[in-house]
């Protein structure tokens, strides 16, 4: 999963493949944590323009996210989800949470 | 049952002796002839050598002899006038060549008037004055001798013959006559030698002889060869029996089969030839001794000639048992040495066989292929260790893993119904509920209980696998048991639910929940939707139930939960089912998806009157036919609830 940090260092991309589950979501984590941890960002965008599909283990990601970004007082964008996750999103009632471009 | 095995250096060493043993064999035989060869060669040359000699010494005999003789006749050849003359030339000549026995002249009868008939002067070697002996008993002209010698010019020397009248011995003479210087032959004159004498001269040559040669032993000389003469004819001239010399002839001593060998040798011939003589088989050299026209022969017992030979064999023998000997005790020591690392090697072999992998190896320090192989077996050994660690890590976290599994599973099915059906008393309601578990706890449940005519129900999928998800489900089924013992509204039992969860939730696991709370006598159903799949409603057609999705349950505390209501008419049925059925996935990674299951659900549908277990079965089957053996990744759990009406009977 790439991470692309922009040049004024107060906003990231996270880019989302495949499916999100069980195996992936730890290996996000573990890359992503670090990297928020040791920066102040304002905006964090998970890019899910190709991400298939999301288990359990991916919503729990998603939300860690959002609640970490929260506590660092940073906008957590979720951006070009497809409709499967979209769905998904809906239906657990995570999606008011986010803003989705 | 093991195996016995023969050693390696035992093998080498008899391969190693075996060729040496050949080796040796093959040169034993090349040497063996070669030197059979030579020696026969040698053998023959040294006794046709012998033979040389002894003809060169005899013919220089015999010419020495003539010599002398011609000298006298010279003489007396000179001094032809008188009777007198010629016996005083004879004494004073023969103290100039005493080499002969004695000389004579035997004069033609009548050439000198004094002696009408025979007069034959003879002065011997001892003799101080010459005297005739011509008489009527040595009446000498019908000698052969004497017949012979007016005919031959230059002179010859006679066979060998008895001498009666003076030496009374046997004698060879030479003859030859005497021509005077008018050409009248006055007579013959001859010398005398002995054979005796002759034979002395010879003997000299053959105790010398004796001695010469390549081996000598004692032994050989005992049985050692012998020399004869004979004439043409075959008489015996010389012989170390005395009484056979002239008197026996070689060929009486031969076999018969062996005669024609005889010939070559009276043929003055040179040669060998094998034959019996005097009862012994033998091999007999000859030469020719042509200045007195005899043949001369040795005579060497084959035993004697077999003697050198069998010694020989012998000392070869002896070599190639001694090499043998040799070969063996170096192979036995060297080759040993060498090769008992091997035996130590699979010794260890089989220490590590057994399981001990630390077993010690042999100390190897050749640098060649043993040292090789010891150091091939060492990383080998190495290897075998690492590999078995690793083995019995992995086997280890797998049994743990499995153990884990194990654990998680039984605390899963403890926890979900399993009796079928629930109330077989209560006519006002169908239930049947199955959850067939993945092969990794996938952390369904579902629980169903009745108070006061109303059904209470729920529906959870908790979130991640194993052990940590059957737990969160055993908390989240025993919230909702207590809760739901107290609380009605199911918006209020979830939202108390969501609030215990998600205290203290560091993990952030969450649960997503549907609750419902059906009146059994109006047929009145409350429900919430907590973060899950919509149901599925039968009636004479099948539609999703319209919820509002809440958030599910555990994450957040304090959320709002926002419940619906519904009427289910009798004959309704409410199917409750987690994402195990809607994401089920086939080989081609296709979800089977909510559309799918309306759609055969507005089939079923179809199917009036379609009881609880009939329906999830059919499902079941449905979604096996579409992941068609590919591998079940989640919980596939289903929970239909069909009102029947209110039951009269219940009070």
């Amino acid at each position: 999963m790439e991470i692309q940090i922009q040049e004024d260092k107060k906003s990231v991309v996270m880019f989302l493949e495949g499916s999100l589950d069980s195996i992936t979501a730890p290996e996000a984590e573990g890359e992503l944590f670090p990297v928020m941890a040791e920066n102040e960002f304002e905006k964090i965008t998970l890019d899910c323009s190709k991400l298939n599909y999301v288990a359990s283990s991916g919503l729990r990601f998603i939300f860690m996210v959002l609640k970490q970004g929260k506590e660092s007082g940073a906008r957590v964008v979720l951006k070009d989800v497809n409709k499967f996750v979209r769905f998904v999103l809906d239906s657990t009632g995570l999606a008011p949470m986010f803003e989705f471009e | 049952m093991t195996k016995k095995y023969k050693t390696f250096s035992g093998r080498l060493t008899r391969r190693v002796m075996l060729t040496v043993l050949a080796t040796m064999v093959l040169i034993a035989f090349i040497i063996l002839g070669v030197s059979f060869h030579a020696i026969k060669e040698e053998t023959e040359g040294r006794y046709q050598g012998m033979m040389d000699v002894v003809s060169e010494k005899l013919g220089r005999i015999f010419l020495h002899e003539e010599i002398c003789a011609r000298n006298v006749f010279d003489a007396v050849w000179d001094h032809l006038d008188s009777p007198e003359g010629v016996m005083q030339t004879m004494e004073k000549e023969i103290k100039l060549n005493n080499y002969s026995q004695g000389y004579y002249m035997a004069f033609e009868p009548g050439y000198f008037p004094q002696y009408p008939k025979w007069f034959e002067p003879y002065m011997g070697i001892h003799d101080e004055k010459a005297w005739n002996i011509g008489s009527e008993n040595h009446d000498y002209f019908s000698r052969a001798w004497y017949v012979r010698a007016k005919t031959e010019k230059n002179g010859f020397w006679t066979d060998p013959y008895y001498d009666d009248t003076v030496l009374k011995d046997y004698v060879c003479s030479f003859c030859m006559p005497l021509v005077d210087s008018k050409g009248r032959l006055a007579g013959i004159c001859g010398s005398d030698m002995t054979l005796k004498w002759l034979m002395s001269q010879l003997n000299e040559i053959n105790a010398t002889s004796h001695n010469q040669g390549v081996l000598n032993f004692d032994f050989i000389k005992e049985n050692s060869f012998h020399t004869f003469i004979v004439t043409r004819k075959g008489t015996y001239v010389y012989h170390p029996d005395q009484n056979r010399i002239l008197k026996d002839n070689v060929r009486s001593h031969i076999d018969v089969d062996d005669l024609e060998a005889v010939q070559e040798m009276l043929q003055m011939k040179r040669g060998q030839s094998v034959m019996t003589i005097d009862g012994e088989r033998s091999v007999v050299f000859f030469a020719p001794l042509e200045s007195a026209n005899w043949a001369m022969g040795i005579v060497v017992p084959q035993t004697t000639m077999w003697i050198p030979a069998l010694i020989m064999i012998g000392v070869m023998l002896v070599i190639i048992v001694i090499g043998m000997v040799v070969v063996y005790l170096f192979c036995r020591s060297t080759i040993r040495q060498i090769s008992s690392p091997l035996s130590a090697l699979a010794q260890s072999a089989d220490e590590v066989a057994k399981g001990n992998f630390n077993a010690p190896l042999p100390d190897i320090t050749y640098k060649d292929e043993l040292g090789q192989l010891r150091d091939s077996f060492a990383s080998m050994q190495a290897s075998l260790s690492r590999y078995m660690k690793d083995l019995e890590q992995t086997a280890s976290s797998k049994t743990a893993m499995e153990n884990e599994l194990k654990i998680a599973y039984d605390i899963q099915m403890s926890m979900i119904p399993r009796k079928f059906p629930p109330y077989p008393k209560r006519h006002d309601i169908d239930i049947y509920g199955h959850l067939t578990p993945a092969k990794s706890v996938g952390g369904d449940l579902f629980d169903f209980h009745i108070r006061d005519e109303h059904l209470f129900f729920c529906i959870g999928d908790v979130s991640g696998k194993g052990v940590p998800a059957a737990l969160l489900m055993t908390v989240a089924k025993n919230l909702f048991h207590t809760i739901s013992m107290q609380l009605n509204s199911p918006a209020e039992i979830m939202s108390h639910m969501n609030n215990a969860m998600s205290d203290g939730n560091d993990a952030h696991m969450f649960v997503t929940l549907f609750i419902g709370v059906l009146d059994l006598k109006t047929g009145h159903l409350c429900y919430c939707n907590g973060g899950h799949d919509a149901p599925v409603i039968y009636t004479s057609d099948a539609v999703f139930l319209d919820t509002k999705p809440n958030i599910l349950v555990g994450l957040m505390g304090n959320m709002p939960y926002v419940g619906g209501e519904m009427d289910m008419a009798p004959g309704t049925t409410i199917l409750l089912y987690t994402d195990g059925l809607t994401e089920a996935m086939d080989k081609g990674k296709n979800l089977y998806t909510p559309e799918r299951l309306l759609a055969y659900s507005k089939e079923l549908a179809k199917q009036n009157g379609l009881q609880t277990l009939q329906l999830v079965k059919c499902l079941t089957e449905s979604v096996h036919r579409f992941v068609n053996g590919a591998e079940q990744s989640d919980d596939l759990t289903m929970l239909a609830i069909r009102y029947l009406g209110p039951d009269q009977n219940q009070q």
